[in-house]
């Protein structure tokens, strides 16, 4: 491994990318793509799908778009475990998995929306009226694609354990990647609203929100 | 992220292992340090002329490097619960002589049973990059004071750090600290657990350091450069505690003569039951005595250490005449104890 200087511009239309200091993945507003470079390996582009906003709130300072992966997820048990209600309830309706894309500070603490996506089985309509200048207000993916694999495993395993004890029994995980969503995010002041669900978090849980206020 | 010069084109740099460092602008400048001091000589455990005789000497800005961990535990581990409580028996046997008696007792006791846990939590860790003794560092956690001081991280700027105090470099690396961490227990191995998402910054984090005198004596603190708490001071403590002791002691040793003088006739008179009074009496004299003189030989000094306050005494060895005499005490009485619960053993 050896430093490299990338530019970042789009390898398949040259547009200028979109991203910030710390981003894994760099978004092309104009090809909906999002690219993840490294010195190793050539870049490799991800199909980007614009959420419409559910819930919009009607005062609010600025929106700005937020990434989430989303992944096809299989778990498999053995017969017995796999007939027991409470965990036939939760693989019936597990399939699909969201990580976010972004950190959050204290992410725990302020609301995983990631297994709250995946609890609710919530599913996404593309927006296919958003200007280019929207388009291009996206970023803070910190998380590359390969950090969050481990989130698909204990998503999952969180869900059944609430519902029932786990202890002894063991899960298989078969995932596939689907696309990455980018769902809009709205600056209240103090408070920052997603748009699937209404819910709302302070602003100073994300830290990097200063990017989007400097970014022309 | 670099931006060309001549077309302002942006760039990704992609440098291997690179761990990003950024900075802290503090919110105090010096006087409000010096201020900060004042709150420390206004306290009530410190001596009472330090507000009117102590010399601020000097106060230094400096920016200590402190790696920060922040990542998330992920994983399984396996514990116990108690189930609720079931009646079961319980067999005792015990010999007395030549006959065994067994005991069957029908007794309530809760079950363990074996419980997975699912653990998801975020995990935040601030380790200093340097050793700095008496400067209480390790209590610094950036990501507290990020969070509610809304201070702002910036991008390492050398000459702009420089230009405002001192930089002091890391001597650990950051794998250095990580194992370091590792091996103090602050993450646990026993479990099914790992860190994921794991990233680690380098954090230049503003201290004051704070030179002052006292009585011709050189003290100095350091003081958070954003939240004005005091890291770590040093400062005398109180006279007037000294001065209650040998108060108290002189008190107390002429008011024993003066008794025994009293009623020193009683006490020939009472003949052997006397004497063991008398001996009894001058043992807690003494080590009443002992402790006091201690207190009033040797000054002490305050030791603050965030919320945490504790004394140092100047001079004093390790064990004193009087400690050790305490000791010997303190033996004895162990071994009366023991024989006594020996004796018992044996008759019971």
């Amino acid at each position: 491994m050896s430093t490299s200087v990338i530019p970042l511009k789009c390898p398949n239309c040259t547009n200028p990318l979109k991203g910030f200091e710390m981003d894994q993945l760099f978004f092309c507003p104009n090809c909906q793509l999002a690219w993840e470079f490294s010195s190793d390996n050539p870049p490799s582009p991800y199909q980007v799908g614009y959420a419409k906003p559910v819930k919009k709130p009607n005062k609010f300072l600025s929106s700005f778009y937020l990434p989430f992966y989303l992944f096809q997820v299989e778990v498999q048990t053995d017969e017995r475990t796999a007939q027991i209600q409470q965990v036939k309830t939760v693989l019936e309706r597990l399939n699909k998995v969201f990580v976010p894309g972004y950190q959050l500070q204290r992410e725990s603490y302020f609301g995983e929306l990631g297994l709250i996506y995946t609890e609710q089985g919530i599913e996404l309509e593309e927006d296919s009226g958003v200007s280019f200048d929207e388009r291009a207000k996206i970023g803070l993916a910190t998380r590359a694609i390969k950090d969050v694999i481990p989130y698909l495993r204990f998503y999952p395993l969180l869900m059944i354990d609430r519902r029932f004890d786990i202890t002894g029994k063991s899960f298989d995980f078969k995932f596939q990647f689907l696309k990455i969503w980018a769902v809009p995010f709205y600056l209240l002041g103090e408070q920052i609203q997603e748009s699937v669900l209404g819910r709302t978090f302070p602003t100073i849980a994300l830290s990097a929100i200063d990017n989007f206020r400097k970014s022309p | 992220m670099l931006n060309c010069r001549y077309c302002g084109q942006r760039n990704l740099v992609l440098i291997p292992d690179w761990i990003p460092s950024y900075f802290i602008k503090p919110k105090l400048d010096l006087t409000s340090a010096r201020r900060a001091m004042v709150k420390l000589f206004k306290d009530e455990e410190v001596e009472t002329g330090l507000l009117k005789n102590a010399r601020f000497e000097n106060a230094e800005l400096f920016f200590v490097p402190i790696y920060q961990l922040v990542g998330r535990r992920v994983g399984t581990f396996l514990s116990t619960k108690q189930t609720e409580a079931s009646w079961t028996t319980k067999t005792q046997t015990r010999t007395v002589g030549l006959t065994t008696i067994t005991t069957t007792q029908l007794v309530k006791q809760p079950e363990l049973k074996p419980d997975t846990k699912v653990i998801f939590s975020d995990m935040v860790r601030g380790i200093p990059a340097v050793e700095l003794e008496e400067w209480g560092v390790d209590r610094l956690n950036p990501e507290a004071v990020l969070f509610n001081h809304q201070a702002e991280l910036i991008i390492y700027q050398r000459e702009s750090m420089e230009r405002l105090g001192t930089v002091l470099e890391p001597r650990f690396s950051a794998k250095e600290r990580m194992e370091w961490l590792y091996k103090a227990g602050g993450l646990t191995e026993r479990d099914n657990t790992e860190i994921i998402d794991q990233r680690i910054r380098l954090i230049y984090y503003p201290v004051f350091r704070v030179r002052w005198r006292y009585q011709g004596r050189a003290y100095r603190a350091t003081i958070d450069g954003l939240s004005g708490e005091i890291l770590f001071a040093r400062a005398p403590f109180r006279q007037k505690g000294r001065l209650l002791w040998l108060l108290l002691i002189s008190s107390a040793t002429g008011f024993s003569f003066g008794k025994i003088l009293a009623f020193l006739k009683l006490l020939v008179l009472t003949g052997a039951l006397g004497l063991w009074f008398m001996l009894i009496f001058a043992v807690f004299l003494l080590m009443f005595v002992g402790f006091g003189w201690n207190m009033v030989r040797y000054s002490a000094e305050l030791v603050i250490e965030g919320e945490n306050r504790s004394l140092v005494w100047l001079g004093r060895p390790k064990a004193t005449v009087f400690d050790k005499m305490l000791e010997k005490v303190n033996q004895l009485f162990q071994e009366m104890v023991e024989q006594n619960k020996r004796k018992r053993a044996y008759w019971g």
